[in-house]
């Protein structure tokens, strides 16, 4: 029992641990500082959007529209720059992203709709903006250059876009643990009725947890078009599911009340290195999503085996919770 | 009584619903250093006093002063900044947070908001050691017990140095001896200044713990009087208008055939040797402090945790428990101590909630027949006066009482041989209090055995043919009747003899 517990804790790192030792034994080379710089950065990707995923998911909420904000900011900065500088540029596709944010939250903290199925409308929403507004058609920026500097690598390992990752994960890190923002996010998602009566505005923390989330998915979007020097409205189409399936396999709830910065880093690394494994070794993309859908599914099961077994017989969860995800809105 | 010594002063309060007048011109006050009981039935207006008074809900018209000055409340942060902390009678904590961070929930230490996590850890240590509770205040709030995370409530309301603080049924899950340290933490409380408003059904600890009581009754305050010249039955009396002259009737069934029989049951680590048997017509208590054992036991029975040794008979008839199913095989039903979490499913109507687990036998080529389903219901609805008289209500919007009734309902529908209650009147009013033993007192006049846990004295004096006592997972003899006193059944419990 002990033994379980103590695999369920570490769970995280051990999955990690055996993607990375199963991956070197079959793609060769797969340990070279040139392949996991190329997967980390590819993972920084996901990376960023599950930064504000496992805010919101703490928080007892989700968010489905990464995917579309991370296009459709990516697509504004890439067609803005016709017109002015690429830094402005990026930047205003940056705020497309926090507006997207600030209307899932006004929507779920205000009006108290369901975030599941508001970010669900509105991801359909973004996504075909995108489309309106580049015609379905692919969008090129003007400055080839810039996509050669995306792609440097410093110390070995890292990108522009891979060490902003890691930094704003242990900031996350220090956040989550360490402020009380941070842990009033854990209250609101554990028992909203309890922190509501304690005083804490759960609304606000709602709303600009929205805020957050998008603002990161519209920084991932206009990284990925300055790295691709493209904009594309069917960018990140697939992205919702790996961001969600990372965050979960990093141990966050998705009832809320539940998760940590470090869980979603060794969650997105552990994506992020399955997909460079297959990738090198040409498993064509459709069999590359079976495989990451079965390996979540066994996930979700051992999860499900260790916490019962773990815990003591005639206990049970102490407390009645309403389920924010599915009863919709805050309470 | 001058402007300054009046903590709270609540003038003429009404709120209207639409279509339901839940409180009509009620007068409350109550000055610093003393403890004030507000009594009633359910359905009385307590709760909604009690929102009014924490800004939950803004009252249709009256007027309310704190501390001398008038105060409109908007929200509970608007109460609390004035002093006013409210601990539930539902435990209302984060379990995903720690003890400290609970205690110090909306208002935790901190600087640039920064956690100062080793300040509040410290704070929340002093606060538990004055309150006498030995929890730890790094520990996952989750992993409590629930009489623990009660003691972690009075601790959160405490911690903020209130001037009014409310109770609302702090002991319902607390054991005697749990109760007997609040008491004293609410003298000490009281002694400091703080006006203490104390909610409860347990008219003995009313009458041991308040200097004054107010009683309302169908959303009007009836009457404030000071404790001393007024008894229970006094206090009964005003709450539901009409004399009740025996809360705890005795049934007169006639005691059959042992029914369950259940020999040296050890599950290695709550309880251990339990050994009893409830014959037909009989209602066997199972007492003893909260944590002794007791619904462990009852829900080993009933297969819902699994037990390394021992026997189970149903009539005389070994049986195999391993699941609940297996249980409402043999003819053995539990209705669970955790009403909300267990017993009812809370969206649905009074009907489904009653047939769900034979809906089976309602259903014809898979569909289930609307008309027999009714009639169950109905039935059930009228033999308990379950209020309102409406199958089709949801069962989540009746009182606690009703609630009860309708889970014990449920389980009747399935026919079985021995019933089991854990704590059945828990939080329940004084008149649905006495309708659950009347309907008890029917269902053994039938033949039925019923194994009945319960934390209440007066009612395992009053009901039970015999009573089982357990300590620290050990079972005593079972005493009858005649062997029965609250001292003797205190002496078990606490293993500590009265001289």
């Amino acid at each position: 029992m002990r033994f379980l517990a103590l695999i369920s804790q570490h769970r995280v790192a051990i999955i990690l641990g055996l993607t990375l030792i199963i991956s070197s034994l079959v793609v060769p080379g797969y340990l070279a500082t040139s392949t996991l710089s190329l997967g980390l950065d590819r993972a920084a990707t996901i990376g960023l959007i599950a930064i504000g995923l496992t805010v919101l998911l703490i928080a007892g909420q989700i968010d489905l529209s990464g995917g579309a904000v991370f296009a459709l900011a990516g697509i504004v900065s890439v067609i803005l720059q016709r017109e002015i500088d690429v830094l402005p540029a990026a930047i205003v596709g940056i705020l497309v992203g926090t507006l997207a944010g600030a209307i899932n939250g006004l929507l779920v903290a205000g009006l108290k709709v369901n975030s599941l199925v508001l970010t669900l409308a509105t991801m359909l929403i973004f996504r075909s903006l995108a489309h309106w507004i580049t015609n379905s058609q692919p969008v090129t920026g003007t400055d080839i250059m810039l996509s050669l500097a995306f792609a440097q690598v410093f110390l070995e390992i890292f990108t522009v876009r891979s060490a902003l990752f890691i930094v704003l994960i242990v900031l996350l890190h220090f956040w989550l643990t360490r402020t009380v923002p941070g842990r009033n996010v854990f209250a609101v998602g554990s028992n909203p009725v309890a922190a509501k009566d304690s005083g804490i505005a759960s609304d606000r923390i709602l709303f600009l947890g929205f805020v957050f989330a998008g603002t990161l998915a519209g920084l991932a979007g206009v990284l990925q078009s300055l790295v691709t020097n493209t904009g594309s409205p069917v960018f990140g189409s697939e992205l919702t599911v790996a961001v969600i399936a990372a965050v979960v396999v990093g141990g966050t709830r998705l009832e809320g009340g539940k998760g940590s910065a470090l869980g979603t880093l060794g969650g997105v690394l552990t994506i992020g290195s399955l997909t460079i494994a297959m990738e090198f070794q040409s498993i064509p993309a459709y069999v590359q999503q079976v495989v990451s859908g079965l390996i979540l599914i066994l996930l979700v099961v051992l999860d499900r085996a260790v916490t019962t077994k773990g815990r003591a017989p005639g206990t049970r969860p102490a407390l009645v919770r309403d389920n924010p995800i599915t009863q919709g809105g805050n309470v | 009584m001058t402007a300054a010594d009046c903590a709270l002063d609540m003038r003429g309060i009404s709120k209207t619903f639409p279509g339901v007048k839940a409180l009509s011109n009620v007068n409350f006050s109550v000055k610093f250093g003393t403890v004030h009981a507000v009594v009633g039935e359910n359905g009385a207006g307590k709760s909604t006093l009690m929102k009014v008074l924490n800004g939950s809900y803004a009252p249709t018209s009256g007027t309310i002063h704190v501390g001398g000055s008038e105060v409109r409340m908007r929200r509970p942060a608007d109460a609390q900044a004035l002093g006013i902390r409210m601990v539930h009678q539902e435990i209302n904590l984060v379990p995903d947070l720690t003890v400290a961070e609970n205690v110090y929930l909306g208002r935790m230490p901190a600087r640039w908001s920064l956690l100062r996590k080793s300040e509040m850890i410290a704070r929340a240590a002093a606060v538990l050691d004055e309150l006498g509770a030995a929890i730890n205040p790094r520990e996952r709030l989750g992993n409590l017990s629930i009489s623990q995370q009660q003691l972690v409530e009075i601790a959160k309301a405490y911690a903020a140095k209130p001037r009014i603080i409310v109770l609302d049924e702090p002991t319902s899950s607390l054991s005697e001896h749990e109760t007997a340290a609040l008491f004293r933490i609410l003298r000490k409380m009281r002694d400091d200044g703080i006006a203490i408003v104390y909610i409860s059904h347990r008219l003995k600890e009313v009458l041991e713990i308040a200097d004054e009581v107010t009683v309302l009754r169908d959303g009007s305050m009836i009457e404030t009087r000071p404790i001393h010249g007024i008894t229970a039955a006094g206090m009964i009396r005003l709450m539901v208008g009409r004399e009740v002259s025996n809360v705890f009737p005795k049934s007169p069934a006639e005691i059959g055939n042992s029914v369950l029989r259940v020999d040296g049951l050890s599950d290695g680590l709550r309880f251990r040797d339990i050994s009893f048997d409830v014959k037909a017509g009989e209602i066997l208590g199972l007492t003893g402090l909260v944590g002794a054992g007791r619904t462990e036991v009852a829900r080993a029975i009933f297969g819902l945790s699994p037990l390394i040794e021992g026997s189970i008979s149903v009539n005389g008839r070994k049986v195999s428990i391993n699941s609940p199913s297996d249980a409402v095989k043999a003819g053995i039903a539990y209705v669970p101590e955790d009403r909300k979490g267990d017993g009812i499913v809370p969206g649905m109507s009074i009907r489904e909630n009653i047939s769900l687990p034979i809906l089976r036998r309602l259903t014809r080529f898979g569909r289930i027949r609307r008309s027999a389903d009714r009639s169950l219901a109905a039935g059930y609805v009228k033999q308990f006066s379950i209020s309102p008289p409406d199958g089709e209500r949801r069962i989540n919007l009746l009182s606690g009482g009703n609630q009860q009734k309708a889970v014990i309902a449920k389980w009747l529908a399935a026919n079985p041989r021995v019933l089991i209650l854990d704590e059945p009147t828990r939080g329940v009013d004084v008149g649905a209090k006495a309708e659950i033993h009347h309907i008890i007192g029917q269902l053994v006049a039938g033949g039925m055995a019923v194994v009945m846990i319960s934390s209440e004295l007066p009612e395992i004096l009053g009901v039970c043919d015999r009573v089982v006592v357990m300590r620290d997972g050990h079972a005593s003899q079972p005493l009858v009747r005649r062997e029965l006193s609250e001292e003797r059944i205190m002496a078990l419990a606490t293993g500590e003899e009265i001289a």
